[in-house]
């Protein structure tokens, strides 16, 4: 009987076998071969591609403009995590309760989530033109035309106007995901601690928050991987300009790779980049589900 | 039976399937000239018309994006058959690496129909592998109506410039509308500047810099950034320069909310389309002394190679010299407003051209673009420095070092 149970397990892993082929197929292969091409030298075109061992990885610790992307990058992830999930829970607890204006409210701000990035990218691009655009015309004819600025030229204030797309489309968003995690906590918990005589702000320290740990873990790793991989906004907006303020990985691996012939260099800051979103995602689950069994 | 019709139906079928297949050719085409799209569009339904069994499916996108996709369907072997090409280090890379067809020997190039320029445009090793459609000058398009209204003769020298942009700026006209956000404009006052202070005085300086005997670092250049980084500062360039973009900068000039646009003359037909009542002709910006030369910049402008790959090349050559023959090309050239490549075919001048045309062009006054011989992705640096360089987050001695240190390194 024993035999017969192993037998039939072993036939039983030969039907994972098609899901293994494709997730290895389309999967492990595209990064082994991108881990492959950042040990070279290659320049995209050519048939040759001479192995040249680290020297790609050592580069870019001498390349400052791969430096000055990290931080941007970096710079660019801590803000609109934090303050996308600021906002989402705000937007959260202020639509909490299930009313006809709260719905109205809730399309209005998610409906900025369904649109594509480029789209919204365009938006933007046209409100923060310091010309025509609406940000400065609104400002103008509010009298406050001294705080009209140039929004994406202004090297003081490229990197924050461009920050300021992502919340406004990623808020909605994650108000969804808080607003899931927000119907799962039990009305018990509230009215126990009410009756102990808990204060609002109590109530959302010790019962709200304790209750939403599975949305906020799941919203700061989806935004943190999804800032880090950034790409469409600023590809429209700035296209890492003005100089080199808004610049970031994403950029820099697609103009090495498609335009400066280092497809290689410009794998091996992929690889780098990938390794950051790792390093922070598990820095961020341990930190996030410290004390919990349940999340991983 | 059956065996004894099929065999010849078999063999009809086959020969039917070979001379449809050999007729009927799709070839497709892709180009970054959105501005001169319209020229294109009708000179390649003319070759159809001409040519029934040949489709050409044509896509025109703009430049920010055409030089990474060119790379990435390289890349994947995916070339279009027609791709537009430019002379610039990118386009010479892929072509040592024989993504383009090699045209050296092909009956077009061998006519010897081209001038110099567009025979020199995309060669490689001695190998021609693109062919350019026509010529452009770089200057300062300026509404000759402002300049009129204040009294304003076209600058000879840099300090007679200064005088135009102050005299405009102080009666509250933007004297310079061109835009520095998107990287690549300003290439333009820099092309006219290095023609003026640079190659006017020693045409085989490239030739020297790449041997390392001229430097990023020596002082004219300097001298070029720092009369840039002045007119920027002084405000000529309005106050939102940085944050303006190249199609904005287009519709500004035509409707007059700025006297100077400092581009190529691929806008001509831009401007004649946003406002056609526009007066406007073009100078090289002088960055030259009193008394020295001026030059404008005169290069290829586009031009198109084929794909290696490419499965029509017969078709693509066909259509090449369909292109080139006296009417179409005539055609396209008056849409165009560019200048003839081709011997021996001229079309009247666009009027805002006239000055160039009798006071540099006739005169052999022109020089190429500076960029020619950079390493790829040199320029794509170049466009940054300068921006940080204008906007005083860099010095000019930082960023000519920058420059130098990636020429340096990036030889081949």
């Amino acid at each position: 009987m024993a035999k017969y149970t192993r037998t039939s397990e072993r036939i039983l892993y030969l039907f994972i076998l098609p899901a293994l082929a494709i997730y290895l197929f389309f999967y492990v292969y595209p990064m082994l071969t991108g881990l492959y091409y950042s040990l070279t030298s290659w320049d995209g075109m050519s048939k040759q591609k001479t192995f040249i061992g680290i020297k790609n990885y050592l580069d870019i610790l001498k390349d400052q403009y791969t430096r000055t992307a990290t931080v941007n990058t970096l710079i660019y992830t801590v803000v609109v995590t934090l303050f996308s999930n600021l906002i989402g829970l705000a937007l959260a607890l202020m639509l909490e309760r299930r009313t006809r204006t709260n719905n109205v409210f809730r399309t209005v701000f998610f409906v900025p989530a369904v649109l594509s990035p480029v789209v919204a990218a365009f938006i933007w691009k046209y409100m923060y033109s310091p010309e025509s655009g609406v940000i400065n015309s609104l400002l103008k004819a509010g009298s406050l035309g001294a705080l009209a600025q140039d929004w994406l030229g202004d090297p003081h204030l490229a990197l924050i106007s461009v920050m300021l797309v992502p919340l406004w489309q990623w808020g909605g968003n994650v108000m969804i995901v808080f607003l899931a995690g927000l119907m799962n906590i039990p009305e018990e918990q509230y009215e126990s601690a009410k009756i102990d005589g808990a204060s609002y702000f109590r109530r959302f320290i010790h019962v709200t928050l304790p209750g939403l740990r599975p949305a906020i873990v799941f919203n700061i790793i989806i935004s943190t991987i999804g800032s880090f991989k950034t790409f469409d906004f600023i590809f429209i907006l700035t296209y890492g300009s003005p100089g080199f303020t808004t610049e970031v990985l994403t950029l820099q691996i697609y103009k090495h790779a498609l335009y400066t012939a280092k497809f290689g260099y410009g794998s091996a800051v992929a690889v780098m980049l990938t390794l950051l979103i790792v390093l922070f995602t598990i820095a961020e689950l341990r930190v996030l589900t410290r004390n919990e069994d349940s999340y991983l | 039976m059956v065996k004894r019709t099929s065999v010849p139906l078999t063999a009809v079928m086959l020969l039917f399937g070979a001379f449809a297949s050999a007729q009927n050719v799709t070839l497709t085409m892709l180009d970054l000239n959105p501005e001169g799209a319209p020229f294109i569009t009708a000179l390649n339904e003319s070759f159809m018309a001409e040519n029934p069994n040949i489709t050409i499916e044509y896509e025109a996108m703009n430049s920010r994006q055409y030089d990474q996709r060119i790379q990435a369907l390289a890349a994947s072997g995916e070339l279009p058959d027609i791709i537009t090409t430019q002379m610039f280090p990118q386009y010479k890379e892929m072509a040592a690496n024989d993504l383009f067809m090699d045209l050296t020997d092909s009956q077009i190039v061998k006519s010897g129909i081209f001038d110099n320029i567009a025979a020199t445009c995309l060669v490689k090793n001695g190998k021609v592998y693109g062919v350019t459609w026509n010529h452009l000058a770089v200057g300062a398009f300026y509404n000759t109506d402002m300049f009129a209204k204040y009294k304003l003769k076209v600058p000879t020298n840099w300090d007679e410039f200064l005088n135009v942009c102050a005299v405009l700026k102080k009666n509250g006209i933007t004297p310079i509308v061109s835009d520095l956000g998107d990287g690549w404009c300003s290439m333009y006052i820099l092309n006219n500047a290095v023609g003026n202070l640079i190659y006017g005085k020693n045409p085989k300086y490239d030739e020297e810099l790449l041997a390392g005997k001229r430097k990023i670092t020596d002082p004219v250049w300097k001298d070029i950034f720092d009369k840039i980084k002045f007119i920027y500062d002084k405000g000529y360039y309005g106050s939102n320069p940085m944050g303006g973009k190249y199609e904005q900068s287009l519709s500004d000039f035509a409707n007059g909310k700025g006297a100077m646009h400092i581009i190529g003359t691929w806008v001509i037909p831009v401007f004649d389309q946003v406002n056609p009542s526009l007066k406007y002709s073009l100078f090289p910006v002088p960055f030259n002394k009193k008394g020295d030369p001026s030059y404008i910049t005169l290069e290829g402008e586009l031009g198109m190679s084929i794909a290696a790959t490419s499965k029509n090349q017969d078709a693509a050559l066909k259509y090449f010299e369909y292109f080139f023959s006296k009417k179409p090309y005539t055609a396209y050239l008056e849409g165009k407003k560019g200048f003839s490549a081709v011997k021996g075919i001229n079309v009247s001048f666009h009027p805002s051209v006239a000055y160039v045309v009798d006071n540099y062009l006739s005169k052999g006054k022109t020089t190429p673009y500076f960029t020619r011989s950079w390493p790829a992705g040199m320029d794509a640096l170049l466009f940054k420095v300068f921006q940080e360089v204008m906007m005083g987050t860099k010095t000019t001695p930082a960023a000519l070092d920058e420059l130098e240190k990636y020429l340096r390194a990036n030889l081949k």
